[in-house]
């Protein structure tokens, strides 16, 4: 609390304070105690039972059980019952520090409150018969984005204050994105509120059952995933043993597109796919003999075309991938060159698919400041050098700004040069590594080194 | 409930598969009911046609929406929730549900059929099975609800206790469902009933319950709301299955993943082109006739098109990538290599045993069976040796030559129950089509 900003602070104790002064209006008024009193317990359960790890549907929207039950509360037991329900929330068991705790029981408060007033002041109702509807659902529906709105507006003030960010955009956007499950929960709350007039505490079971197997259905997704990523990152690590000198390549190259992507920006999803066409760029270079691959002198022509098999030979291996559509093209092309005189297809400028635009500048980027047999690894300076040499005829000027933007945010952790064992356990050595732009001349058998 | 093996998983396309004819038998069950069911609408009527309306536009919304589910399941629980809220539908409205049992069925069957039709018009085939186990499912449940419901309905029974009531009607439709699927599925793929039903229940007890509870509510809401609930609970359902679409999306890229990563020793030179896919598929086979369960023919699938991961450390391939005719030491480094690179991925430690015992014998001379070897293992080690000495050739010759190798072998280093379920499958199929 100390730490939080005077701003931050005011919001805080005003809300802890108005809703302290609601609460005990409602204590005044809630006349039968004991319809509270289940929904309650019923509420204080539903917020308890355990979030799996992924109960994200999309960015910012969670799956929640506790806002159609407390609108449903508002509903049934009246503005004040469903005050004294939203207040049971400072009996949550998540480890809340107690400042936290506060603020969250009372901007619940404020917001069943504001709820339920305008439930009520649009003519909704407590009984709800057949001739009710279709007349409750406005004042239910108007209600129920009232309170996520509260709700979302109360916590956003917070945070605005709290770290300073920038408050007028970032509050529309909590605004906008409350509206929905405003609008999809109250409709929920108002069917528990149907179903508890005539199954009373059973409705909640019920009805939040489905709300919980799809957050438990999220969780085994985003389990799964990660067991995914996990497993792709091994299987390419167990192909890079071929070399010592290019161990943790593709996971380099996956991390590099990715601080690409965010720059440009880019949905979840196709961040996602393009992670995994970094990880798996150069799993074509298997097909290349071993022998090649460790040559040292200089490479015939039959040789380099081999070399120059790896991304076809890759998008062999994955095309039957069917959810790496668009990271199969990152794959596949991802040693074109935007003046068109790359591999294996020679496209230029947008015909490059944009993951193989990506990966071309993450690749390059990571080749350069890896050790290779030929020549010890550059700095960053060095390697951003060269891209900005390469910019616009090798590289999209887009993809080169923004890796360059954001290994100066971020940082980069390059490649840790192989130990003299690892070289020495290994019978040939990486003679020639074709991500690497500065080895200019790619058409004949001799490599300018 | 709704959920079904769609499509040949293994390879065995016969004239008389049995797989066929326990579909052919549902479909014309459905049939029948359905005809007789429409003839009944046909010559009693339909009795409130605006409410058989609302829950035929909820199914037929519902069917368009179909789920792929792991292990080949098809699904589409906003319909079936739809289609069982209609079956123990009490009343809608405030006004008491009129329909009898036959017209749940009309409905249901009719719903479905024209939600279909986009897919059809698509050209992409409609599953029959889903469809012909939906209809006599939700048979069943009009059948256990509307008699009884017409029977107690002025009793005034609490409404709670209706309302599990309605729960156990749904249920029961539900389990019916999955033992009618366990049933084609056991036929297909030769597994044993007990084990296919477990495996069906365990699949779908999260989404099943899902739908019962939404049906439930569905049926109850509408007394009051009318038709004002079923959006709501459409929404609902449409969540639901977002998430588990979710899930079974990248369920079936892990698999295609590790399916296309296996080709790599392929890429590299050191396997025979096909042999992983080929070891695979027959292992799976295998696997089932013997009852595993579906978790366990995942990890067996996983270990056997990365049974030859760990040539990847050999300095040079081995002739054809036959390990086979590979020394038994070169044999065990291959399978600990292999099996080390597995465990890293932290989340394939099952796979990663089976892998780690390929190249041990099932026992050693003097000694009693080695139980501490997976029977995946023992799968994998059997159909690696008969897919190195046939290299998916078709010719009968070679196949039986090599079978008889591995009866040879049966002392100490292939398991005899493993090599008699696998020369059954080799003697039943004329080709493994890859």
């Amino acid at each position: 609390m100390r730490d939080l900003p005077l701003a931050a602070r005011l919001v805080i104790l005003t809300v802890v304070g108005s809703a302290a002064a609601i609460i005990v209006a409602a204590l005044g008024h809630v006349s039968d105690i004991l319809p509270v009193l289940v929904f309650a317990i019923l509420y204080v359960l539903a917020d308890s039972l355990p979030v799996g790890p992924g109960a994200t549907l999309t960015a910012g929207a969670r799956i929640t059980v506790t806002t159609p039950v407390a609108i449903a509360a508002y509903i049934v037991l009246g503005t004040w019952g469903g005050v004294v329900v939203a207040a049971a929330a400072v009996f949550d068991v998540t480890n809340l520090a107690p400042v936290k705790r506060a603020f969250n029981m009372g901007q619940l408060v404020l917001a069943a409150f504001a709820g339920g007033w305008v439930y009520f002041g649009l003519g909704g109702s407590s009984t709800l018969e057949p001739s009710s509807f279709p007349a409750v659902l406005l004042p239910a529906l108007v209600s129920g984005v009232v309170y996520a709105f509260v709700n979302s507006l109360l916590v956003g003030l917070v945070i605005v204050f709290a770290e300073a960010a920038s408050s007028v955009r970032l509050l529309r956007d909590i605004l906008l994105r409350a509206l929905l499950p405003g609008l999809a929960y109250s409709a929920l709350g108002l069917v528990l509120a149907v179903l508890w007039t005539q199954v009373g505490p059973l409705a909640l079971m019920f009805g939040l059952l489905p709300l919980y197997i799809a957050r438990w259905a999220m969780g085994q997704f985003a389990a799964e995933q990660e067991a995914y990523s996990a497993t792709i990152r091994t299987l390419v690590q167990a192909v890079e043993t071929k070399d010592a000198y290019t161990r943790g390549h593709s996971e380099r190259v996956a991390r590099a597109s990715v601080m690409i992507a965010r720059t440009v920006t880019m949905s979840d999803a196709r961040l996602q796919a393009l992670e995994y066409a970094g990880t798996l760029h150069d799993v074509g270079k298997l097909g290349v003999p071993t022998t090649v691959l460790r040559k040292s002198g200089k490479l015939t022509d039959e040789e380099f075309d081999a070399i120059k098999l790896h991304p076809t030979r890759g998008h062999d291996i994955v095309r039957d991938i069917r959810f790496l559509d668009e990271a199969l093209g990152g794959i596949y092309h991802h040693h074109e060159r935007l003046d068109g005189r790359g591999y294996p297809a020679g496209l230029a400028g947008a015909e490059i698919p944009e993951f193989a635009r990506i990966i071309a500048v993450a690749d390059a980027f990571d080749s350069m400041t890896s050790t290779r047999s030929y020549r010890s690894a550059r700095t960053i300076a060095e390697a951003v050098e060269e891209l900005m040499r390469c910019r616009g005829t090798q590289f999209d000027p887009t993809m080169v700004d923004a890796l360059i933007g954001a290994v100066h945010r971020e940082g980069w952790q390059a490649a840790t040069p192989p130990t003299a064992e690892e070289i020495s356990a290994q019978s040939g050595v990486l003679a020639y590594d074709d991500d690497d732009p500065m080895i200019a001349v790619r058409t004949s058998g001799t490599v300018a080194r | 409930m709704t959920l079904t093996a769609a499509g040949l998983s293994t390879p065995e396309r016969r004239a008389t598969d049995p797989g066929l004819t326990a579909s052919a038998m549902l479909a014309v069950a459905a049939l029948l009911v359905g005809v007789s069911a429409f003839c009944a609408n046909a010559i009693f009527g339909i009795e409130q046609p605006g409410i058989a309306l609302a829950f035929g536009v909820f199914i037929a919304g519902g069917a368009f929406l179909r789920l792929r589910l792991p292990g080949d399941r098809e699904a589409w629980p906003v319909a079936t929730s739809g289609a069982l809220a209609y079956a123990v539908l009490p009343s809608f409205g405030g006004v008491a549900a009129t329909h009898h049992t036959y017209q749940v069925v009309s409905v249901t069957a009719a719903a479905m059929l024209v939600g279909m039709l986009p897919h059809l018009v698509a050209s992409r085939l409609p599953a029959l099975d889903l469809v012909a186990r939906q209809v006599l499912s939700v048979g069943i449940a009009a059948c256990a609800f509307r008699p009884v419901w017409d029977l107690i309905k002025d009793r005034n029974y609490p409404a709670w206790e209706i309302a599990l009531f309605m729960l156990a009607v749904c249920a029961l439709a539900l389990l019916v469902d999955a033992s009618l699927a366990s049933i084609v599925r056991a036929a297909r793929t030769r597994a044993p009933f007990g084990r296919t039903l477990g495996d069906e229940l365990a699949a779908g007890v999260g989404l099943n319950a899902a739908v019962a509870a939404t049906a439930v509510m569905i049926a109850l809401s509408t007394s009051a709301m009318a038709i004002w609930a079923l959006p709501v609970f459409a929404f609902q359902m449409v969540l639901v299955q977002v998430a588990f679409k979710r899930y079974a999306t990248i369920r079936a890229t892990y698999r295609q993943t590790i399916r296309a990563l296996s080709r790599v020793t392929e890429v590299g030179g050191y396997t025979e082109t096909g042999h992983a896919r080929r070891v695979c598929d027959i292992s799976l086979a295998v696997g089932r006739e013997m009852g595993m369960g579906e978790r366990e023919l995942l990890d067996l699938e996983y270990a056997a098109l990365m049974h030859d991961i760990g040539q990847l450390s050999l300095d040079s391939p081995i002739p054809g990538g036959a390990t086979v005719v590979a020394a038994p030491y070169e044999q065990r480094q291959i399978a600990e290599k292999g099996a080390d690179v597995i465990v890293q991925t932290g989340v394939l430690d099952d796979v990663a045993t089976i892998v780690r015992h390929i190249a041990d014998p099932y026992r050693r001379p003097h000694e009693a069976v080695d139980v501490t070897i997976p029977l995946g293992s023992r799968i994998i080690r059997a159909v690696n040796a008969f897919d190195d000495l046939v290299g998916g050739s078709v010719e009968s010759g070679r196949r039986y030559d090599a079978l008889e190798r591995l009866r040879l072998g049966m002392a100490y280093d292939y398991d005899p129950k493993v090599v008699e379920t696998l020369s059954r499958i080799v003697e039943r199929n004329t080709s493994f089509a890859i």
